[in-house]
């Protein structure tokens, strides 16, 4: 197990090396950059672009521009020197052993070219929306992904497993956004019933995250919750829905690909209740790999959703990854980019991990 | 499963014969069943009507109204306009979806084609010739899984369009850059399973050229799942350019997609102006199930003790 899993690791390690150089190449490419600002001005020498591009280090060669954002090498020195941190030690190792502090590696995230603020700053404020919203979803979609999976299985061929096969078919095709629309005409304007999009009714409540709404949070929290509640009613439904139908598709498939199977036929020829054949051996082996999705959430639980939440105005790190790619903001793409790879690699090495203790035979 | 597939195998088992071809088995197993002939009469439908359509819409791009006809929000269907009309421009809707349509469907199937040939060359480069080429390849495989599509794709058609880049290529560059990974895995399993037959290996002690191996002999046998997630990427691109489009990086309104229209109109859409949602919408729909359906079927055909899904 051990060795399995540090082989994994060291897997994992390879690929985030790897996404590093491509998002740095996918960057690279690209227009902009920070010293586009003067562009246009007839007063911007080439001795003061030269001077602006030192300052900033991209007067180096690519390599070593990399190097640098990685925090492999130190800003302050040339060549090899880069490499060893004023300690002694290489510069890649954490900053209180090599006693380099820059690059993402330790944690450097940059400055937004848009408006100067830290990057790991408007990435830490969006991400509690995000949490929020794709937390909730994903509990409510997988628990309901499991219940209506495993009743449509265990009755496979019935009436209503038709019916419910039929609309999960069509849900799980839907596109996202025709559904949030859909959901916002429907119970935002002609029902009334919900808030049209937002996170908090702006004429009552602060801004969500700023200190303002924490005061306000603190004074009065039943109506804060509530109207929070109100908002993420139609966003978590948009996600509920249109994730949940695959996937209960899917459970429903594994469940009767676990009732045909030979040792639940033994477990019934035995004659063991039905019920308990269900829930001791058919569903065992049938959720076993639905069990690893959990994994595979994580990356969604950073990213959130995109779509659902630029329909629904939900101030979360995918409506942020929307403003920086609007605003072409690299240093925030970038580290959106990285962290939310970091998280499929991580939700990957989660997800293999509890397949190869759920499920012996892997470690093989 | 349901009716429909045990219709399927009832009417494919007495006919089996050794003469018949695997492909003619699954030929006849796809029209046997239901899924597969609606979703092609569905597609059909759709792939006519963006052909036709053009032809037999009286109005275009540049169609004014007169000004007593004006209304700023648009007017719904109606016998001259079958579709409604747009808010704004005032444009017939009927037009716009069906020169949507070829836009829409143009950058599904080409996303498509390339991403698959792409995946298919590489998986069985990587699972044929194996050793460092293999681990390399599928490194990058890895790599460019890592990355959160859906981010990537809107950065990747920014970038392109920043740079010059306008139209459906654009979109069409990204899906390809981005879609070619899973093909890659799945071709490259089936090398792997392939390489190591008897009929590979009397060919190899034949002396047959390893490209003519490939080519001839381990691609028509590894192709089967390839040709089910063909359907599926088609599907993919399509709702993945209108949702690009949607967020306002995918193609620009002067060559009109089913996704550019659902981005114009969004704000209409709470104001009452349903219709300029609504055809598109409807018509993405209905792509996205017909070759989901047709998929389904060719999976259920070709794969006959495959997993159900």
């Amino acid at each position: 197990m051990i060795k399995y899993a540090l082989k994994r690791i060291a897997l994992g390690v390879t690929i985030m090396l790897g996404s590093t150089v491509l998002i740095y190449a996918l960057l690279l490419a690209a227009p902009g950059g920070p010293e586009q600002k003067y562009a246009l001005n007839p007063k911007y020498t080439a001795a003061q672009k030269e001077g602006y591009l030192k300052s900033l280090g991209l007067d180096q060669p690519v390599p070593v521009q990399y190097c640098r954002w990685l925090g492999a090498c130190r800003r302050d020195a040339e060549g090899l020197d880069a490499l060893v941190g004023p300690t002694g030690f290489p510069s890649f190792l954490p900053s209180s052993i090599s006693g380099v502090y820059t690059g993402i590696i330790h944690g450097e995230l940059g400055y937004s070219y848009f408006n100067g603020e830290s990057v790991a700053d408007l990435i830490a404020a969006a991400a509690l929306p995000t949490l929020i919203l794709a937390g909730l979803s994903i509990v409510i979609w997988l628990t309901l992904a499991v219940i209506v999976g495993v009743y449509t299985g265990v009755k496979s061929g019935g009436r209503l497993d038709n019916s419910v096969t039929t609309v999960t078919y069509v849900l799980s095709t839907f596109p996202t956004f025709l559904l949030g629309f859909m959901l916002m005409f429907l119970f935002a304007i002609v029902l009334d019933l919900t808030p049209v999009d937002g996170m908090v009714n702006g004429r009552e409540s602060p801004a969500f995250g700023s200190d303002l709404y924490w005061q306000y949070f603190s004074v009065s929290p039943v109506t804060a919750l509530l109207d929070l509640a109100a908002h993420l009613v139609l966003p978590v439904m948009t996600l509920v829905i249109v994730s949940f139908s695959g996937d209960s598709r899917y459970v429903r498939a594994s469940v009767i690909d676990a009732l045909s199977m030979e040792h639940v036929r033994t477990a019934r020829a035995k004659g063991l209740a039905r019920s308990r054949v269900l829930m001791r051996h058919a569903l065992r082996t049938a959720l076993v790999p639905f069990a690893t999705n959990i994994g595979l959430a994580l990356p969604f639980l950073f990213g959130g959703a995109l779509i659902t939440e630029s329909i629904f105005s939900w101030p979360g790190v995918g409506r942020l990854t929307l403003q920086a790619t609007n605003n072409l903001d690299y240093p925030v793409l970038m580290s959106i980019l990285l962290i939310g790879s970091v998280m499929v690699v991580i939700g990957n090495l989660v997800a293999d991990m509890l397949y190869a203790i759920l499920d012996p035979r892997v470690r093989l | 499963m349901s009716a429909k597939a045990k219709g399927a195998t009832l009417a494919a088992a007495p006919k089996l014969s050794a003469s018949e071809s695997p492909w003619a088995q699954a030929r006849r197993r796809f029209f046997a069943g239901r899924q597969g002939p609606w979703g092609l009469r569905i597609l059909g439908f759709i792939v006519l009507f963006v052909i036709v359509g053009p032809f037999i819409s009286p109005y275009d791009r540049f169609s004014v109204p007169t000004p007593s006809e004006f209304v700023f929000l648009g007017r719904p269907p109606s016998f001259e306009h079958i579709f409604g009309e747009t808010a704004q421009l005032q444009l017939d809707v009927f037009m716009l979806t069906v020169n949507g349509g070829r836009g829409s469907l143009l950058i599904g199937f080409i996303s498509a084609i390339g991403g698959i040939t792409i995946g298919t060359l590489v998986g069985i480069i990587s699972g044929y010739f194996g050793g460092k080429l293999d681990g390399f390849l599928m490194r990058l495989v890895d790599v460019f899984l890592a990355i959160p599509s859906l981010f990537v794709i809107i950065v990747g058609a920014r970038i392109i369009s920043e740079l010059g880049g306008t139209g459906l290529m654009t979109v069409i560059i990204v899906f390809v850059a981005f879609g070619w990974m899973g093909t890659a895995r799945l071709v490259r399993g089936q090398v792997l399973a392939l390489r190591e037959m008897e009929f590979i290996e009397a060919a190899r002690a034949l002396g047959v050229s390893p490209v003519r191996i490939a080519l001839r002999h381990v691609l028509p046998n590894a192709i089967g799942p390839v040709v089910v997630s063909f359907p599926f990427a088609v599907g993919g691109a399509i709702i993945g350019e209108a949702f690009i489009s949607y967020l306002g990086f995918g193609v620009s309104p002067l060559s009109p997609t089913w996704g550019n229209m659902l981005s114009n109109s969004q704000q209409f859409f709470l104001q009452g102006n349903w219709w300029w949602v609504g055809f598109p919408g409807l018509f993405i729909v209905l792509t996205a199930l017909s070759v989901n359906m047709i998929g389904d079927a060719l999976r259920e055909s070709l794969e006959p003790e495959g997993r159900r899904s």
